[in-house]
């Protein structure tokens, strides 16, 4: 019975469907929702990581992206941030809320899309890169910084995806790359770096812009980024550490120095907070912090103008 | 390490660990903007740069996709630096990272093996820790906090006055923040000893300060020492460098350049004088430019300073002072003696000295101003008292009494003195009433030692009685107690050994563990030595000492190392120096002696000889007794106490 259902799209105007799913997802808190397309992302991802390898008959993939951090939080210090500057939670929210929405509204099996590592991949492995739904999705092109995803109406997002086996219309990727702004092009001119190059702390960014004011190579040590911003290899090491050593003060002062209890007060509570982004890059870029939606404020004012409006 | 189970070789990892290592998303390398454009081929194309999966590395470097991910695993584990985090929490909002400014919380914060010996001397009991902090005896006031908060608050107030000149709290901020960038930069930092061998002058208040701003632990050492008396202190504190220059005996620099092959800690040798070759000079030091930062200012619980309370003995006893406990009684004792805002504050008592070092905390407590005299001449001392009108002096009776005796103090205008403190020997009462005369203001005494700095003051609104009989009562933070030898508590009145316990008394003698376990009876009392009552309002009287060591004049000089010389003359059997009491010095040096049968000696046969042992002639003795047998206990120790009285002689 479901057979003839998928063949005819769950009986589901397409066009009518994207834009309930649109709606909801903005009606929610979403700044942009797109839809990428199946087969390009089958093609352009790794291996094993295509939208098919964890839902077989997925039609439709949804990105969803949520505004970043608050501009009060680019001026506030970097631990701090990563505690604060992430609002994934939020694209998460809301892809779990429009996969049971169309469910409940069109009768498709979807899927909120997991963010998390895949298990079966191994450390820093993840499930999906939502970063490029997100891309194929329309929702942003990548940047200097490591590939970050730069939108140039809302800066930097957060993504979440939605699988589902609805056919929707897909979107395309931007036409243009918001990334190198006008002034970071004149800074690279100068020195060499753009500011996200030039104030990364573990120097982990390079890259070069052509004679027009486009990327044309963009290197990035993942492994430095990581170092920094991500602490997931601590916690072994302390245990080997400690085990290690035949010292047992030394051994005392692994397992209970400020580092250890820290992290084991993080696992005990479940905390995220430490593994926590550097952001420095993204704290310099004019675009991440300077473009018209970027800042959560305006986007509210904006929220409500049309609110008042609509009615 | 091998991985039998996945077929893995050690030469496996070896080959391919930075194989795997780049092909994975490790290293990305894009070129232009294929995903954007969805230029499958040319993402193909990049996709060994961008970053493979697992299962396209095993298949284009002919592994199994398990063989690929262990070693990918390993290989990253093997790369992380686990700390690069802490990079992070060097980052202010607004701040932007710089490798060069970064410095990681293990090198900021990482003490020497000296500065934590030095520590291990802040040695106190937890439960009276508690106590000070809740009673705020201890605060986290440091003398650095001080000096830069008077420079803030008053900059141009002047904090010292020398020569007709003055320096102000600004300019000796200043001149303190190059100071300690001089020593930074000739590689001392936090924690490391330099002793400081100055008069009481400007140049020497800077380099206190400037030490004291970067935790750099002063050693005072009294001027007048030579180098044989100053080679066993720099050895017990190993001292890094010794700041000195010309006093009473010469300038003792040649020979203390001559003294750093046998101290092997002590790398430099800064004088104020001529520099000969190997020495640094004072003004190259003061003149290096500022640090932009101290990466590990002191904190009130770290070491301070450190004094000697006893001669140059093979076993020194060296006092650590915290910046908790100097700076605890003077902030008990600052409103006790009416110090006021402004104020000039006159002391005679060297700033090698823990009372010299008490008035300088009192001047910046005050943000008052510090009269300088660089040596006691009665002279020089009685005309600065009057041409520069200090508003409070502190002094020693032996320093009051010598200029009342050569009549050094008639017809002079001491009418600015509001307050006279003296303290560091027992005051007769007649001599404070005298004093108090010939000023406008009060007399005050004041009990202290380097053990336990301030422990009783008289108030101003004491009667003359108390104020001029005894040294006043116990400050805010100290308690007194009065205990017989046997260590019974005594009544009101009674003579006993005074003792004390407080926010100001001593963790424990440096490197000293037999004199600290001396130095304490049960419960953390310290045992001054010193003979007194306390009455039932609480007023104490000093009558004498238990401890061998004589004051002369207000240098402490500790008879066992010239009494071991005295005993190497052909002609003693056994000597035996105690003090002899002096109307002008307090006390002075006897020598009893015991004769070897069949010979004869006299003083100057004996000072020549002391000369050939290296005492210096400062620490001779004056007197000469002789006694047909020394009283000794069965173990022979001397029974001083069985001494007959000194004759003049």
């Amino acid at each position: 019975m479901n057979k003839p259902m998928r063949e005819a799209n769950f009986g589901v105007d397409e066009v009518a469907a994207k834009d309930a799913v649109l709606a909801y997802g903005k009606r929610k808190g979403a700044l942009a929702v797109g839809i990428a397309d199946v087969e390009a992302l089958q093609k352009i991802a790794p291996e094993g990581f295509g939208p098919r390898d964890i839902m077989p008959r997925v039609r439709s993939v949804i990105s969803i992206g949520v505004g970043g951090p608050t501009l009060g939080a680019w001026g506030v210090s970097a631990k701090a941030m990563g505690f604060m500057g992430s609002s994934e939670g939020l694209a998460y929210k809301i892809a779990y809320g429009t996969a049971y929405f169309i469910e409940r509204e069109f009768g498709a099996p979807t899927i909120y899309c997991p963010p998390d590592s895949d298990q079966e991949g191994g450390a820093r492995i993840p499930f999906q890169s939502l970063k490029l739904h997100a891309e194929v999705a329309g929702l942003g092109a990548r940047s200097l910084a490591g590939d970050i995803l730069l939108h140039p109406e809302f800066g930097m997002m957060y993504y979440g995806s939605v699988f589902t086996e609805l056919a929707l219309p897909v979107d395309t990727p931007l036409n243009a790359n918001p990334c190198p702004a006008p002034s970071c092009v004149n800074m690279y001119r100068e020195i060499g770096q753009t500011p996200c190059m030039k104030f990364c702390p573990v120097e982990c960014l390079s890259g070069e812009i052509d004679t027009d004011g486009r990327q044309t190579a963009m290197d990035f040590d993942m492994y430095k980024c990581a170092e920094m911003s991500q602490q997931y290899e601590i916690v072994p090491n302390v245990l080997h550490s400690a085990m290690a050593t035949n010292d047992p003060d030394e051994r005392s002062n692994i397992m209970f120095g400020e580092v250890s209890k820290m992290l084991f007060y993080k696992l005990s509570v479940s905390s995220g907070g430490l593994l926590g982004q550097c952001f420095e890059c993204m704290r310099v870029c004019p675009i991440a912090t300077k473009a018209p939606m970027a800042d959560g404020v305006r986007r509210g004012a904006e929220r409500r103008a049309m609110k008042k409006a609509a009615e | 390490m091998q991985y039998p189970s996945f077929g893995i070789t050690q030469e496996m990892i070896a080959t391919y660990s930075d194989i795997v290592f780049d092909l994975s998303n490790n290293i990305q390398r894009r070129r232009g903007d294929p995903v954007r454009r969805l230029d499958y081929a040319e993402i193909e194309r990049q996709r060994p740069g961008t970053g493979m999966s697992d299962i396209e590395i095993a298949r284009r470097i002919g592994l199994t996709e398990y063989q690929v991910r262990y070693i990918r695993m390993f290989e990253e584990s093997r790369r992380f630096d686990i700390n690069q985090y802490q990079k992070l929490y060097a980052l202010g909002g607004g701040r932007r990272y710089r490798g060069a400014r970064y410095l990681a919380p293990e090198d900021r914060y990482k003490a020497s093996e000296e500065a934590m010996a030095l520590k291990a001397a802040l040695a106190f009991d937890p439960v009276q820790v508690r106590g000070f902090l809740e009673r705020g005896v201890w605060s986290g006031d440091t003398v650095a906090g001080w000096l830069a908060g008077g420079a803030e608050a008053h900059p141009d107030a002047p904090l010292m006055i020398h020569d007709g000149k003055t320096v102000t709290y600004a300019e000796a901020l200043d001149g303190a923040q190059r100071i300690a960038a001089g020593f930074l930069k000739l590689g001392l930092r936090k924690g490391d000893v330099v002793a400081l061998q100055l008069p009481n002058t400007p140049e020497y208040l800077l380099t206190y300060f400037g030490l004291v701003l970067v935790g750099i632990v002063p050693a005072l050492m009294h001027v007048v020492y030579g180098p044989a008396e100053l080679k066993p202190l720099l050895a017990h504190v190993r001292a890094k460098a010794i700041v000195t220059g010309p006093g009473p005996a010469g300038d003792p620099t040649p020979e203390l350049l001559d003294l750093r092959s046998k101290l092997p800690a002590l790398a430099h040798v800064i004088t104020t004088a001529e520099v000969p070759d190997g020495a640094l000079r004072w003004s190259d030091i003061a003149d290096t430019p500022p640090l932009d930062e101290i990466l590990d200012p002191p904190v009130a619980a770290d070491p301070l300073l450190l004094a000697f309370t006893s001669g140059t003995s093979a076993n020194p006893k060296a006092v650590l002072a915290s910046n908790q406990t100097a700076l605890s009684t003077i902030i008990a004792a600052k409103p006790l003696l009416g110090l006021e805002r402004d104020d000039i504050i006159m002391s005679v008592a060297s700033f090698t000295h823990m009372f010299g070092m008490m008035v300088v905390h009192w001047a910046l407590a005050c943000g008052g101003a510090l009269l300088l005299l660089p040596q006691f001449r009665p002279d020089r001392y009685a005309e600065l008292l009057e041409k520069g009108k200090p508003d409070v002096l502190f002094t020693a009776p032996a320093h009051v009494a010598a200029c009342l005796q050569a009549g050094l103090l008639e017809n002079k205008d001491l009418s600015s003195i509001r307050t006279a403190i003296f303290s560091g020997a027992i005051c007769p009462p007649k001599l404070a009433a005298q004093f108090e005369a010939v000023i406008d203001g009060k007399v005050q005494q004041m009990y202290g030692m380097t053990e336990a700095m301030c422990m009783a003051v008289t108030r101003p609104r004491d009667a003359k009685r108390v104020r001029h009989g005894g040294v006043g009562r116990a400050i805010p933070g100290q308690e007194l107690r009065v205990r017989s030898p046997d260590g019974a508590p005594l009544s009101p009145g009674e003579e006993g050994e005074l003792q004390v316990r407080g926010g100001a008394v001593l963790g424990s003698y440096l490197d000293n563990a037999e004199a600290t376990r001396a130095a304490f009876a049960d419960g953390r009392w310290f045992r001054t030595g010193d003979l007194g009552s306390i009455d039932e309002k609480g007023n104490v009287t000093i009558s004498g000492r238990l401890k061998d060591v004589v004051n002369r004049g207000g240098v402490k000089i500790n008879p066992t190392d010239i009494e071991a010389a005295i005993d190497r003359h052909p002609a003693v059997a056994v000597s035996a120096i105690v003090a002899a009491p002096d109307d002008l010095l307090g006390e002075r040096l006897s020598c009893f002696v015991e004769l070897m049968p069949g010979t004869a000696l006299n003083l100057a046969d004996l000072c020549k000889f002391l000369e050939q042992e290296g005492v210096p002639k400062r620490r001779w003795p004056e007197y000469l007794e002789f006694v047909e047998a020394m009283p000794l206990t069965p173990t022979r120790k001397v029974i001083k106490g069985n001494l007959p009285p000194t004759r003049a002689n």
